[in-house]
């Protein structure tokens, strides 16, 4: 794997992918205001990273965007194909989500995990083929018949991203998916995100890998969008400082010419 | 069990051999199969009057028609209408509790979830004796036991339900008090109503007992197991869905609420035909399934066929343990069960996984 190779690679695969379109979404949870009216845009193919200090809202975002959570108003279209309208089994053709630290009790090996993304196609003989493909692409094909719980943090969390592209998504929704990861799987897995090709919204917590791999970022205060655009323009210390609270120093990485923050106290 | 430890990771190595390859799974459902009709001719030739394992065939061929035996009358009788009855109820009955325990643990995320922890055999023994002393019939039994488990099943997740979530810990607890008030009721109706022994008659409501079962006692655990069964099996994908959790399931286009709700009522109308003519087993429902997933994995295509027949092959020497241990003196099948099982019940308990 080499994951340090540099991160920036526009793939063609995005070609055909359907644009992102979150327009006025709100959700309210007993009868707090948690995710206002939020709009953005996530072009074909491309990654947009949801930022935002805790309890501003990007999970519950996530939610109502794949339709786990029932938003109160506001549409989601996906290439134009309102996804809220749509039956269930439908939109997770078209929408996979790897959440934050999904796990599970009863014993299985990675292969039926990474297989659990056909359940909403018909089921064919083709799909062991397309599960091991997807493991290959995160590069645990080798791992393919090992037992889930003796999987690393890291390992768990590329089996998961494997699972999902063998759902064959057109929108990828990832709920911090580095949480918990060391430095090497962090860049390894948005590597492997970014090499799909996949119209993608991804919530992160940390800003400067967001500012390395995204194209876009959306920066959430209170659940309303605090700001949004290219990492450069949006990831500026006036912005840092009225939503998280801190300051910061802006550099530029020698290799990638992309920001790279650097954080102080108030 | 093979557990193939992770091989070297050498690139562009072949893919492993896979332990879920159908190869294995259906040379498993071939041995428990097997298993199973030799378990049902044994055990129908154990007891008083000494049977040889053909005339059960013998018998079965007679009756079936496709054969006619010297077999006498009196040991045609005790085949055909004593013991191979008896054993086919039991064997029903396992693989009820078994595929009813498989499902409640994956729908309720729950290692401990079973028909017997989680109150509904006891809901489906007040039910039943409810109809008994009302005189209703044989037909009314089955349905009122699977109202009265159905009921047991929705007070008991009522008291365990915190936030919509349902903790393992909480659950159990919850079943518990559920399981101890329907087993007073039980116990209350029978004592209020009886004239005879009324202490065997509770203990078979409340420990579960096979004897004295009839044929249509068999027929009815044995349409409900083909039919509920294969319905369960048909979702089969579904259920593997539920592994890691309600809002994974959902975001693989599973009706997470609807689904749980529609598989359990099925749950719980096994549950009623099981209880209605055997009365409350405990731990087959708990243990079986795991034992299974430990061999073969937790897909449920794989798991519930097999916890079925596996289910079934248990509660056939079960039930011949408790009428031949004290012969003639018959102890209630679940008095057994409870020692074979308790154990692997603490075993789960300890386990850190279950946890909360």
């Amino acid at each position: 794997m080499t994951v340090l190779d540099t991160p920036v690679i526009r793939t063609d695969a995005g070609s055909d992918a359907p644009s992102l379109s979150v327009a006025d979404i709100s959700w309210s949870a007993e009868g707090r205001l948690i995710v206002d009216g939020v709009g953005l845009t996530v072009a074909p193919g491309t990654m947009t990273g949801l930022l935002g200090p805790n309890g501003s809202g990007k999970s519950s975002l996530l939610r109502a965007v794949a339709g786990t959570y029932r938003p109160d108003g506001g549409r989601v279209l996906l290439g134009g194909a309102d996804l809220g309208s749509m039956r269930r089994r439908d939109r997770a053709r078209r929408v996979a989500v790897v959440e934050q630290e999904s796990t599970t009790d009863v014993p299985l090996q990675v292969l039926d995990v990474v297989l659990l993304g056909r359940t909403p196609h018909r089921a064919s003989a083709a799909d062991e083929e397309l599960a091991l493909g997807a493991l290959d692409t995160v590069g645990m094909r080798d791992l393919a018949d090992r037992d889930w719980h003796t999987l690393s943090g890291g390992e768990r969390q590329r089996v998961h991203l494997a699972r999902a592209i063998t759902q064959q998504p057109e929108l990828l929704l990832l709920d911090e998916p580095t949480n918990h990861l060391d430095i090497h799987y962090q860049l390894a897995l948005l590597t492997f995100v970014r090499s799909l090709g996949v119209t993608t919204l991804a919530a992160l917590h940390d800003l400067n890998l967001a500012a390395a791999y995204c194209d876009q970022v959306v920066v959430l205060a209170g659940g309303r969008v605090a700001a949004a655009g290219a990492p450069s323009e949006v990831l500026v210390p006036d912005v840092v400082r009225s939503v998280f609270g801190v300051d910061a120093d802006i550099h530029l990485n020698p290799r990638t010419g992309r920001p790279v923050l650097t954080f102080s106290p108030l | 069990m093979t557990t193939t430890a992770a091989p070297p990771a050498a690139p562009g190595a072949p893919a492993p051999e896979l332990r879920r390859s159908g190869a294995r799974t259906t040379a498993w459902i071939t041995v428990m199969a097997a298993v199973l009709a030799a378990s049902i001719t044994l055990a129908v030739t154990i007891g008083s009057a000494d049977l040889h394992p053909l005339d059960v065939w013998r018998s079965i061929g007679d009756h079936l028609g496709l054969s006619s035996s010297s077999l006498s009358q009196l040991r045609d009788g005790i085949v055909w209408e004593l013991r191979l009855p008896r054993v086919l109820t039991a064997a029903a009955v396992g693989a009820a509790l078994a595929v009813c325990g498989a499902v409640m643990q994956t729908l309720t995320r729950n290692p401990l979830a079973d028909p017997y922890l989680l109150g509904l055999s006891s809901g489906a023994s007040v039910g039943a004796v409810a109809v008994l002393i009302l005189g209703i019939g044989r037909l009314g039994l089955p349905v009122a036991a699977f109202a009265g488990a159905l009921l047991a099943l929705l007070v008991t997740f009522a008291l365990a339900n915190r936030r919509g979530e349902l903790a393992p810990t909480r659950t159990v607890l919850a079943g518990l008090a559920v399981s101890y008030l329907c087993s007073a009721a039980t116990s209350f109706i029978i004592f209020w109503s009886a004239t005879g022994d009324s202490y065997r008659e509770i203990l078979s409501w409340l420990l579960g007992s096979l004897g004295g079962t009839s044929w249509s006692d068999a027929a009815i655990v044995w349409v409900a197991v083909a039919v509920v069964g294969a319905v369960l099996v048909s979702r089969a994908r579904t259920l593997d869905a539920f592994a890691f959790g309600d809002s994974t399931a959902s975001t693989l286009g599973i009706n997470v609420n609807a689904t749980r709700w529609t598989l359990l009522t099925l749950v719980a109308l096994l549950t009623g035909a099981a209880v209605a003519v055997s009365g409350a087993i405990g731990f087959v429902g708990l243990m079986l399934p795991h034992a299974v997933r430990f061999v073969v994995g937790s897909g449920h295509r794989r798991v519930l066929p097999l916890a079925a027949l596996a289910g079934a092959s248990f509660m056939i020497w079960a039930d011949t343990l408790a009428r031949t241990l004290f012969d003639p003196r018959e102890l209630p099948v679940g008095v057994v069960t409870a020692f074979l099982g308790a154990p692997a019940f603490a075993v789960l308990l300890r386990r850190r996984r279950v946890g909360r």
